[in-house]
């Protein structure tokens, strides 16, 4: 295990989280607290509303009850600078999203150009050494349809850094690649909780989870029903759904 | 009269000592003609974007407004709204320059189809395009400056160079006005010289100006083709 400090600062809590859609309740009163330098992973099956989860502590989706604290500030009060907040919480999507109307040094720049006011020479510069962070140095100004789905999430995470993000949320950011590319998208995430990076992955990629992640949380049917260090839920889990589902997973 | 012979035809259609000394009128009508059609080309587009924005914005109030005026421009005939605008208006104490209703007419008219055009593009970009970008600490406006309206444009272009192509055709309808086009001008010399070969010298400049355009969109239609 790479990390393991969870009694550091308190970076981001939740607490009784709700979401219905319509009638259906996906989220039923989500709390938990995440710490700085922590690797979270978060399991769960199908449609149990772990994309739903992580979409909320950005305020992609808008939670229906509950509050979400980031740095002391309630991300959830309608009052809040909602795009303020969004700078220091980056998110790595399962399709990647980048923006195919610009290379991959473009997609990196633009959000610090635009949203930071970098100059163009800063933003250019950073934008260099996060993809040579990601292996991309050669890519800089290949269109994302140029690229294969591991480069293109690794541009993703490079253009999420950008912003210099005090947390990172990624929705099963290795899901959606051939498993020849899986390697490398992890490697890059490895590489970023060695530095400390603060990070909360939806992902069942085992490895990441016994490498990488501190805790993991078990998320069923819109509850959390476990919460432990990675190692103990994986190998001796509570839970019978926990040790269900870890059965089909490994 | 004479019996009509097929030998007579290059006299009657073709006759360039005709238009000795009348090319001049000729091309300042066709002048007129682009400067309308540009004007318009620009504005209409404008619009259509700008409706397109209003649109997906999703006010009740607003929508209805705004289908209710598409509604219109479909069952208007281009050359009615001319008229009222024209001919109309006046009584009203309003009154444009034939150059200017020209071109308030055809913008009103091209910047609904156009702004649906622009809708079905932006409606077509993924949803994770919006989310990536809102969650890079983007604004809406943001949002839609530098990532959705960017796209839009390159997937609407096709249908966007069909709509300039309708623009450039509907310029025609200010013959009815005072305003010597291309059309009107080949109309006055030929009444003039009695001979329809200024008509047919219009019809092949406006061949020249569209059949470039309407290669392009073939071209930019095939290239989405091939892509999707
Ligand atoms: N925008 C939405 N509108 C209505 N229902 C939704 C919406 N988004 C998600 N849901 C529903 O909420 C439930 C949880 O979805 P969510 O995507 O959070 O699950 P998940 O755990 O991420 O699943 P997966 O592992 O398949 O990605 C599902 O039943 C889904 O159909
Ligand atoms: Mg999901």
């Amino acid at each position: 295990m790479i990390n393991n400090i969870p009694q550091s600062k308190a970076i981001l809590s939740v607490v009784d989280l709700t979401k219905n859609f319509g009638d259906l309740h996906v989220l039923k009163g989500i709390s938990n607290t995440f710490y700085e330098g922590e690797v979270v992973s978060i399991i769960g099956p199908s449609g149990s509303g772990k994309s739903t989860l992580i979409r909320c502590l950005n305020h992609i989706e808008e939670p229906t009850s509950g509050q979400i604290i980031f740095e002391g500030v309630e991300i959830t009060n309608p009052s809040t600078d909602i795009n303020a907040v969004r700078r220091d919480m980056g998110m790595v999507f399962q399709n990647f999203g980048l923006f195919p109307h610009l290379t991959a040094l473009e997609n990196i720049m633009l959000a610090p150009r635009k949203v930071k006011k970098q100059s163009r020479d800063e933003a250019k510069n950073k934008a260099l050494k996060l993809l040579e962070r990601v292996g991309l140095s050669d890519k800089a100004e290949n269109y994302p349809e140029q690229l294969s789905g591991g480069q293109q999430q690794r541009v993703a995470i490079a253009r999420s850094l950008a912003m210099q993000p005090k947390v990172l949320l990624f929705d099963e950011p290795t899901s959606a690649l051939d498993p020849e590319m899986v390697r490398e998208v992890l490697d890059v995430m490895m590489g970023l909780a060695k530095d400390g990076m603060t990070m909360i992955v939806v992902s069942h990629e085992i490895n990441f989870i016994r490498q990488a992640s501190s805790r993991v949380l078990v998320l069923v049917d819109g509850e959390i029903i476990e919460d432990g260090p990675s190692e103990q839920v994986i190998e001796s889990p509570s839970h019978p759904r926990t040790k269900e589902f870890l059965g089909k997973l490994l | 009269m004479d019996e009509l012979n097929i030998r007579d035809l290059p006299r009657i259609f073709f006759n360039m000592e005709i238009m000795e000394g009348q090319w001049s009128l000729l091309f300042s009508g066709l002048w007129v003609t682009l400067e309308i059609a540009v004007v318009s080309i620009v504005l209409s587009t404008f619009f259509g974007l700008l409706v397109a924005l209003m649109r997906i914005g999703n006010n009740k109030l607003l929508n209805a407004l705004l289908i209710a005026y598409l509604e219109f421009c479909r069952a208007t005939p281009i050359i009615v709204a001319l008229i009222v605008v024209y001919f109309g208006l006046p009584f009203l104490n309003v009154t444009f320059s034939p150059f200017a209703s020209a071109v308030i007419v055809i913008v009103f008219i091209h910047a609904a189809y156009i702004g649906e055009a622009f809708r079905a593009g932006i409606l077509a970009i993924s949803k994770t395009q919006t989310e990536a970008a809102r969650s890079l600490g983007m604004s809406r406006l943001q949002t839609l400056i530098y990532i959705l309206i960017p796209q839009a444009f390159r997937l609407v272009l096709p249908s966007l160079a069909n709509q300039w192509t309708g623009i450039i055709k509907d310029t025609a309808i200010c013959t009815i006005l005072a305003i010597t086009e291309l059309l009107k001008a080949a109309q006055i010399i030929s009444t003039w010289k009695a001979n329809p070969t200024p008509l047919v010298m219009s019809t092949l400049l406006y061949l020249i100006i569209l059949i470039p355009l309407t290669v392009i969109t073939m071209q930019l239609e095939k290239r989405r083709g091939l892509k999707k």
